[in-house]
């Protein structure tokens, strides 16, 4: 029998790439190997519905129960790659055993950045399904919770606390929530939002030491106060887990560096998801961390196993729910000369178009999705619309792409 | 549900989807290429409205998480959601709109 298909890491994009070799005709054997104790399950509603409450443990998984025995996968949980020979192609294993592999799939993921105070009982960082239900057991009407970092998980723990009733205090070192992604613009707009919805949002606010006492948590802050809480969650980010393909000698470029197909320069080694440090076809090379790009990078760097050429040419796209708030994202811009809004912004109605050179690179919608996701197509098409015409809330977004 | 006529409902063009009310259950109907398409109005995932969402290849995406279905047998194409959709049967019947099953 020929060496199996090996797929490192069980979350999202290992998952769907599962499902996609499958799908696309992948007859021989595969193994799935994840670090976690769960098969792929879906992350998103771990800072929202199911941190709230209101989802279960049995929405999370990815597949339904049964489909890896279907498919004819082997599943091997609690086990991570310790060790990967690209010239022999054998994985070895923390439990002490090894593998041969025909492809391999690192979609290792990452891991919480851990910053100012190692992780406990009451100093929570969210990642995992175990790290959700800590954090739950902190959250409640008369418990208050200190949230470090007002990023995505920052401001979705902090929107779900306050559901749930809890008091929140939360420290953000730049001049507004996501100003990274959304610039600081934007940002404002969620600093409004978290206020109104009763967060003491403290911006150029830095951490400074953490302290655990017998009833909770204290937290300074870089402007020397400090802050009391049951527990504090910090939301500092990932760290690509890229160890064990440095290790083999893969090029390492702020994650695993693969082609436009999501492949490595090893023969027959792939990476997909959060790992993956991918030259996009019409970003360059960026590494996103979003659920919708896990699943579609894994499905395409499975069928980059079975030979196809195709670069990986989504236009990647991402929402966050606050509140009654939904955001959505398409595209990617580290950088803009200008931002064109169409609608109200004061509303929290509106879309806004992040230009470069005149070409739309991201846009971003609150209440707006259709215009997302005809505006990824504008994105994905590279032309430099007029942007009278991006702002006209007459002129549909799909009207600016090329005949 | 029971056998539902819907007066006048015949005529969702080419590409759109119209909201409706049948027997009590919101349902959305879709024409894709000149066939209709009936389906329940709500997204098994978070419960957001389907007809704010995209048709692709006779499947809709649903605006507000991208969780898409096929809109013959209501199954998941991609997640977030994992229950699939409930689909209804359609038949038209001069302008009138005739829906059931599900």
């Amino acid at each position: 029998m020929s060496d199996p298909v090996v797929i490192v890491g069980a979350g999202l994009a290992a998952g769907a790439a599962v499902q996609a070799l499958r799908q696309e005709g992948e007859d021989g054997p595969i193994v799935l190997l994840g670090g976690e104790p769960h098969p792929p399950y879906e992350r998103p509603p771990l800072s929202k519905e199911y941190l709230r409450g209101e989802a279960d443990a049995e929405a999370l998984p990815l597949h339904e129960p049964g489909s890896y025995d279907e498919w004819e996968v082997e599943v091997r949980t609690g086990v991570r790659a310790a060790g990967l020979d690209v010239a022999d192609r054998a994985i070895e294993l923390d439990d002490g055993s090894s593998l041969r592999y025909r492809t391999l799939l690192l979609a290792t993921g990452g891991r919480a950045r851990v910053i100012g105070a190692e992780p406990s009982e009451r100093v929570c960082y969210l990642r995992t399904v175990e790290d959700a239900d800590r954090l739950r057991g902190h959250l409640g009407a008369g418990k208050r919770l200190v949230v470090v970092g007002a990023g995505f998980i920052g401001c979705e723990v902090a929107a779900s606390a306050r559901a749930l009733g809890t008091e929140v205090t939360m420290l953000e070192r730049g001049p507004a929530p996501l100003v990274r992604v959304l610039g600081e613009g934007m940002g404002r707009v969620l600093a409004e939002i978290h206020r109104e919805h009763g967060v003491d949002l403290r911006l150029e606010t830095g951490m400074g030491e953490v302290r655990e006492t017998a009833a909770g948590v204290e937290v300074e802050t870089d402007g020397g106060e400090t802050l009391e809480g049951d527990a504090v969650v910090i939301g500092a980010g990932i760290i690509p887990n890229t160890e064990v393909a440095e290790a083999a000698g893969l090029e390492i470029e702020n994650g695993i560096a693969v082609d436009a197909r999501c492949a490595t320069a090893a023969e027959g080694v792939f990476a997909a998801g959060d790992v993956a440090s991918h030259n996009h076809p019409i970003f360059g090379r960026i590494r996103v961390e979003h659920f919708d790009n896990a699943l579609k990078m894994g499905a395409h760097a499975a069928r980059a196993m079975l030979g196809s050429e195709d670069p990986f040419d989504d236009p990647h796209w991402f929402w966050s729910d606050q509140y009654d708030v939904n955001l959505q994202m398409g595209g990617f811009a580290a950088t803009w000369d200008e931002i064109v809004v169409r609608g109200s912004v004061e509303d929290r109605d509106f879309t806004a178009f992040y230009l470069q050179d005149g070409r739309v690179r991201s846009v971003l919608s609150i209440g707006r999705p259709r215009d997302v996701r005809r505006g990824m197509r504008v994105i994905s098409a590279q032309v430099r619309p007029d942007p009278a015409l991006l702002r006209d809330e007459d002129v549909d977004v799909a009207s600016l792409l090329p005949e | 549900m029971e056998e539902t006529r819907i007066a006048g409902a015949a005529d969702v063009p080419e590409g759109e989807i119209r909201a409706l009310e049948a027997g009590g259950v919101e349902v959305a109907v879709a024409n894709v290429g000149g066939e209709l398409l009936a389906f329940r109005n709500e997204c098994t995932h978070q419960h957001c409205t389907l007809d704010d969402g995209d048709l692709e290849d006779g499947s809709i995406v649903c605006a507000c998480h991208g969780s898409q279905f096929d809109l013959r047998t209501g199954e998941v194409l991609s997640p977030p959601a994992t229950e699939p959709i409930e689909v209804y049967r359609i038949a038209v019947d001069g302008d009138d709109l005739v829906i059931s099953g599900g």
